[in-house]
C-alpha cells in the first residue's frame, strides 16, 4: 500500500466510524442519521469499499421506513466491513516510521498508555465515590492523550476505542451513569490496556472494533435517565483497609501538600543524581592521588634539605624554605579537600535520599493495581475471593513497586485458581463460602515485607514429593526424609515449576520460578509457608529503593559483564585478534581486547561470523570492545560495589542477575582511558556526554549551526517522540517541551525557527501559548503549526494538521512554514 | 573473657571476635573481579548487597598462603566501619568464648589462639587493592 493510499484509508476508516456511530444513535435527529447515512455511502464509494456503500444505502432505507432495527441490523454489518478493512490500514504505523523506529515508539508508547490507563482508572474509582470536577477533567484528558497518542502511532483500533471511550466518560458529567456503568468502564478500560500490549496485533482489531461496539452501546443506553446518581458514601468491610483512597481523612492529608509531577521529570533528576555520584567518585580518587603526590613531594623535600645542609647553599637554602611553606599550603589545601568531598558525599547522600523520598509511593497503590484482575481471576475460576490488605501507607520506590506488580499478580493468581477451593469443598470443610486472600506489607529496616496470605488448601507436599520424584529431580528416599519446608522451597527452581506438568506439583509452582528471578534480581528474596488445610502464606522481602538502569550485557570468559547502554553505539562481528584498530562509520578507532585487559582467558574460538564487538562512546571519544559472546540489552538494577572497591576505576557498580549472582558494571570512562592512554587528562566529566550530539547526522558542528531549531511542544511523549524524530530525520535541530509553559519558557532560552504544538496540555494549552507568542514583541511572528486531534484549527497558528500526521506531511508543512 | 569465633586457616587456629561478626555463610556464586589483587578472592550477593570476598588465609599468613575458593567455602560476614565484607576461611571451629593473655586468647587447653583483628586486616587488603589500581596507572 503506498502511504497516500495509507492515508486515505486512514482517513476513511475514522470518518466511516463517526458516521456510523451518528447514524446507529437512535437519540439522534432522523435528518442526522440519515445525512450521516448518505455521507457513509458516499465516502464508501470512493474508495472503493461498495459491500459498506451498499449497507449504508440499505440503512437509509430502513431508517427512512422507521425501521429501527433494520438500522441496526445494517450498522452491524458494515460495522464488521469496516473492521475487515482495518488491519491494512494498521499497517499505516509501518509505513510512517522505519520498523525498528516503530519499535521503539511503540514500546514508549506501551509504557505511557498503561500510566494514562492506570491514572484514568484511579481517577475513575475516586470519581465514582465523589464526582468533583477537576476529576473529570483528569480523566477526560488522559483519554484523550491516549487517544491521539494510539492514532499517531497507526493504531487505529486502539484510537477508536479510546474515542468511544471518552464519548462515555463525557457523560460523566451529567451523572448519567449508574453505578453497573462504572463497573463496565473499568472493564473497558482493562480491555483497553490489553488491546494496547497488544500492538498492532491484527486479533486485536477485532477486539478493538468489539470494545468500541460495546462502549458505545454503553453511551446510547445512559442517555436514558434511569440510573441513580453514583452512590457517595462507600461502605468499607470491617476489618479491612478500603482499596480505595476515600476514607475522607486520609485524603485530606494527601491533599493538603500533594505536587503532581511527570515521573519522567524525577527519572532525569535520578540520572543526573548517579551521574553525580559517579563524578564525586572520580574526584575522591582524585583527591586521594593529590595526597599520595603531596607525600611524594614532602619526601623528596627532605632529601634536598638534607642535601642543601651538606652544600651550604644559602639562596638555595632560601628558595628550599618557600618551597617548604608552599609545600605546607598544598597539604593544608589537600586536607580540606578531603574533607570538601567528605561534605559533598554527605549532600548527594541526602540528594539521593530525598529524590527516592520523592518517588516513594504507598503500597496501597499497588493492592488496588493488582486487586482488579482478581475479579478476572474469579471469574475464570468460579470462585468466590475476598481481599483484604493491610499496611496500605507503607511506602515503596516507585521502581520497585512496577517490577514487582507481575510477580504479585502471579502470586494471586495462583492462589485464586490452586489455594482457593470451589466453595462447595469449602463448605463442606466447614470454611466460608468466599474465600480469602490478604496481601499485607511491611517496613522493616532497609526492607519493605509483602505478603501474599490466602486460606485455601494450602501446598500439597505430598504431591509435590511424587512429582519430584517422577521428574527425577530427587530418589523416593530423598524426598520421603526431606522437610516439608524443603520441598516446598523447590517450587521456586527453575525447572521444577515452569514444566508442562505443573500442575502435578499441587499447582503451585506455575510461574514461580519467574516470580523468585524477578525478586532475586531486586536484590530481595522469597519465602514460602504452608499449612495444610488452613493455606499458604508466599513473603517476599524487598529493598526500599533501587537504581534501575539501561545496561548491555556480554560475556567474556564465562563471566557475564555489564556496560551502560547510554554509551553503547552498536555492535558488529569482526576477525583479527590481533588488530589494534576497528573502523566504524568511515572512523578509525581504538580497539580494546577485553579479555587481555581484565586478563583472563577468553573463549578459544571466536563464534563463527567473527568475534563479537561493542562500539563504545564515551565523553566524544569512541572504541571498540571485544568479547567472546554478545548477550543484548537489558533493565538492571545498579548496586554499588562499595568502598573497598571503590579503587578498581574499571567497574562503576555491579547488578544481580536472576539466579543472584553478581555481574560487573564497567566503567566506560576507565575504558576510554586504556584506549586513549596518551590523554592524560581526559574529558571524564559525564556532563560533557550529554552535551556532546552523539548521532551520526550531526557529528559535524558546522552543520548543526546551520540546521533550524523547531520546538515541539506536546503532552505525550509518543507523539513528541514521533514528531521529535521526524523532524530531526528531516534535517531540523528539535527541542521538545511537554506542555505550553514549559514550551514557552524555552522560547526565550534559544532562537527557534518553528514552533509545532499540540492543542491540548496541561497547565497552559496549545492556544494560550499561542496568543502569548502572538502578542510578544520579539516571537510574535514565529511560525506556528498547530496540531491535535480536535478537527478544528486554531486562531493565530499559522497552520494546522489533524492527528495523525504523517511524516511526509509534517515535513513538507514545517518546510513551507520555513520558506524552504 | 572475649566471645570469639574461632576459625581455622592452613593448619592454624585464629580467633575473631565475635562484635564484628554479622553472619556466617558458605559461598555459592562467586564472581570474580579481574586485575585485583588475589587477596580479593571476588564478590558475592549476600542479600541484595555486593559483599567483597577476601582471603583470609593471605591476609594473615601472608601472600604464600595462598586459597583457592570453591563453592561451599565457609564464610565470616563481618561489618568494619559500616562496610560489609566476607572473609573466606578453611573451617570454622568454635564459636566459643577464650581467656586473653596479652595480645592472644588461650583455649580451654591453654593454647595460644592469635587474634585477628578484622578492621587492620580489612585496611591491609584495600592499600593492597589501591596498590593495585595505582600500579595499573
Amino acid at each position: 500500500m503506498r502511504p497516500d493510499d495509507a492515508e486515505l484509508a486512514h482517513v476513511f476508516l475514522e470518518e466511516a466510524s463517526a458516521h456510523l456511530t451518528v447514524l446507529a444513535d437512535a437519540a439522534r435527529a432522523r435528518a442526522a442519521r440519515l445525512e450521516a447515512a448518505r455521507g457513509l455511502a458516499t465516502a464508501a464509494g470512493l474508495v472503493g469499499q461498495d459491500a459498506i456503500r451498499e449497507h449504508a444505502e440499505a440503512a437509509a432505507r430502513a431508517l427512512a421506513a422507521g425501521d429501527e432495527a433494520g438500522v441496526a441490523a445494517q450498522v452491524a454489518v458494515a460495522r464488521a466491513q469496516l473492521d475487515a478493512a482495518a488491519p491494512a490500514v494498521e499497517s499505516v504505523g509501518g509505513e510512517l516510521f522505519a520498523p525498528a523506529e516503530l519499535g521503539e515508539l511503540m514500546a514508549g508508547f506501551r509504557e505511557e498508555a498503561a500510566e494514562h490507563l492506570d491514572a484514568l482508572q484511579a481517577a475513575l474509582r475516586l470519581y465514582e465515590k465523589e464526582p468533583r470536577r477537576p476529576l473529570l477533567d483528569e480523566i477526560l484528558r488522559k483519554a484523550h492523550t491516549l487517544k491521539g497518542s494510539a492514532s499517531m502511532l497507526g493504531l487505529g483500533g486502539v484510537a477508536e476505542a479510546a474515542h468511544a471511550l471518552e464519548g462515555v466518560l463525557v457523560l460523566l458529567r451529567g451523572g448519567e451513569l449508574g453505578p453497573a456503568a462504572y463497573a463496565r468502564l473499568h472493564d473497558g478500560t482493562d480491555e483497553l490496556r490489553a488491546l494496547v500490549a497488544a500492538g498492532a496485533d491484527p486479533a486485536a482489531t477485532a477486539r478493538a472494533a468489539a470494545l468500541r461496539a460495546e462502549l458505545d452501546a454503553l453511551r446510547h443506553g445512559a442517555a436514558r435517565p434511569s440510573a441513580p446518581p453514583p452512590a457517595s458514601s462507600p461502605s468499607a468491610a470491617p476489618g479491612a483497609e478500603p482499596l480505595d483512597d476515600t476514607s475522607a481523612g486520609r485524603r485530606r492529608d494527601d491533599q493538603s501538600v500533594v505536587l503532581r509531577v511527570d515521573p519522567t521529570r524525577l527519572d532525569h533528576l535520578m540520572d543526573a543524581v548517579g551521574e553525580l555520584v559517579f563524578d564525586r567518585t572520580r574526584i575522591e580518587r582524585r583527591v586521594g592521588e593529590l595526597r599520595s603526590f603531596l607525600r611524594e613531594l614532602g619526601r623528596a623535600r627532605s632529601g634536598v634539605r638534607a642535601l642543601l645542609r651538606q652544600q651550604r647553599l644559602p639562596r638555595l637554602a632560601e628558595l628550599e624554605n618557600e618551597m617548604a611553606s608552599q609545600v605546607a599550603h598544598l597539604t593544608r589545601v589537600g586536607s580540606a579537600l578531603l574533607e570538601d568531598t567528605e561534605a559533598l558525599r554527605r549532600t548527594t547522600r541526602m540528594l539521593q535520599d530525598g529524590l527516592t523520598q520523592v518517588r516513594m509511593m504507598k503500597v496501597r497503590w499497588l493492592f488496588q493495581r493488582v486487586a482488579r484482575p482478581v475479579r478476572d481471576f474469579e471469574r475464570l475460576e468460579g470462585k468466590r475471593v475476598h481481599i483484604a490488605t493491610s499496611g496500605g501507607d507503607t511506602e515503596l520506590d516507585k521502581a520497585v513497586v512496577e517490577r514487582v506488580t507481575d510477580p504479585l499478580l502471579q502470586l494471586l493468581r495462583n492462589a485464586v485458581a490452586h489455594g482457593i477451593e470451589p466453595a462447595s469443598t469449602r463448605l463442606l470443610l466447614g470454611k466460608p463460602a468466599e474465600g480469602q486472600i490478604t496481601l499485607a506489607a511491611r517496613h522493616q529496616g532497609e526492607s519493605v515485607f509483602l505478603e501474599v496470605s490466602d486460606d485455601g488448601a494450602g501446598i500439597d507436599t505430598q504431591r509435590v514429593r511424587a512429582s519430584l520424584v517422577a521428574s527425577g529431580r530427587m530418589t523416593a528416599a530423598a524426598a520421603a526424609a526431606a522437610p516439608d519446608e524443603e520441598i516446598v522451597a523447590t517450587l521456586f527452581e527453575p525447572g521444577v515449576s515452569t514444566r508442562a506438568d505443573a500442575d502435578e506439583l499441587a499447582g503451585r509452582g506455575v510461574g514461580l520460578d519467574v516470580v523468585r528471578e524477578t525478586v532475586a534480581s531486586l536484590g530481595g528474596a522469597i519465602a514460602v509457608t504452608s499449612t495444610p488445610g488452613l493455606g499458604a502464606k508466599f513473603s517476599l522481602r524487598l529493598p526500599l529503593t533501587t537504581a534501575i538502569g539501561q545496561a548491555y550485557l556480554f560475556k567474556v570468559a564465562g563471566q557475564v559483564y555489564a556496560v551502560p547502554n547510554a554509551h553503547v553505539l552498536a555492535t558488529d562481528f569482526g576477525t583479527g585478534a590481533a588488530r589494534e584498530r576497528w573502523s566504524y562509520g568511515g572512523q578509525e578507532v581504538p580497539l580494546v581486547h577485553l579479555a587481555r585487559l581484565l586478563g583472563v582467558e577468553a573463549a578459544v574460538a571466536p563464534a563463527p561470523g567473527g568475534q563479537p564487538l561493542i562500539m563504545l562512546e564515551f565523553a566524544g571519544r569512541r572504541l571498540a570492545v571485544t568479547c567472546d559472546k554478545l548477550i543484548g540489552p537489558r533493565e538492571i538494577v545498579v548496586k554499588s560495589l562499595g568502598p573497598l572497591l571503590a579503587p578498581l576505576r574499571l567497574y562503576a557498580g555491579a547488578t544481580i542477575s536472576g539466579a543472584g549472582k553478581v555481574q560487573l558494571i564497567l566503567d566506560p570512562a576507565a575504558l576510554v582511558q586504556v584506549a586513549y592512554p596518551q590523554a592524560h587528562e581526559p574529558a571524564v566529566t559525564s556532563a560533557s556526554v550529554a552535551v556532546a550530539p552523539v548521532s551520526s547526522s550531526n557529528l559535524d558542528p558546522r552543520a548543526a549551526e546551520a540546521r533550524p531549531r523547531v520546538l515541539v511542544a506536546d503532552d505525550s511523549r509518543t507523539v513528541r517522540d514521533a514528531l521529535a524524530r521526524t523532524l530531526g530525520a528531516a534535517g531540523y535541530v528539535v527541542d521538545v517541551a511537554s506542555d505550553g509553559l514549559e514550551a514557552w519558557d524555552m522560547l526565550h532560552e534559544a532562537r527557534y525557527q518553528a514552533l509545532v504544538t499540540d492543542l491540548e496540555m496541561p497547565r497552559l494549552g496549545g492556544s494560550a501559548l499561542v496568543e502569548r507568542v502572538r502578542r510578544d514583541p520579539e516571537l510574535g511572528r514565529l511560525p506556528v503549526l498547530a496540531i491535535s486531534s480536535r478537527s478544528e484549527g486554531l486562531p493565530g497558528a499559522d497552520a494546522f494538521l489533524p492527528k495523525p500526521v504523517p511524516q511526509r506531511t509534517l515535513v513538507q508543512e514545517v518546510a513551507r512554514l520555513l520558506g524552504r | 573473657m572475649k566471645n570469639v569465633v574461632v576459625v581455622g586457616l592452613g593448619g592454624e587456629r585464629h580467633a575473631l571476635e565475635l562484635r564484628w561478626v554479622r553472619e556466617i555463610f558458605t559461598l555459592a556464586a562467586l564472581t570474580p573481579v579481574p586485575t585485583a589483587p588475589a587477596v580479593l578472592e571476588g564478590v558475592v550477593n549476600f542479600k541484595g548487597t555486593i559483599v567483597p570476598v577476601l582471603d583470609l588465609r593471605a591476609l594473615v599468613l601472608g601472600p604464600g598462603a595462598r586459597r583457592t575458593p570453591q563453592t561451599g567455602d565457609a564464610l565470616v560476614l563481618v561489618e568494619v566501619e559500616g562496610t560489609q565484607v566476607a572473609l573466606a576461611v578453611d573451617r570454622i571451629d568454635a564459636v566459643t568464648a577464650l581467656a586473653p593473655r596479652g595480645d592472644e586468647l588461650l583455649d580451654p587447653a591453654g593454647v595460644a589462639v592469635p587474634l585477628a583483628d578484622p578492621a587492620t586486616l580489612v585496611a591491609a587488603a584495600r592499600l593492597q587493592i589501591e596498590a593495585a589500581h595505582g600500579a595499573r596507572g
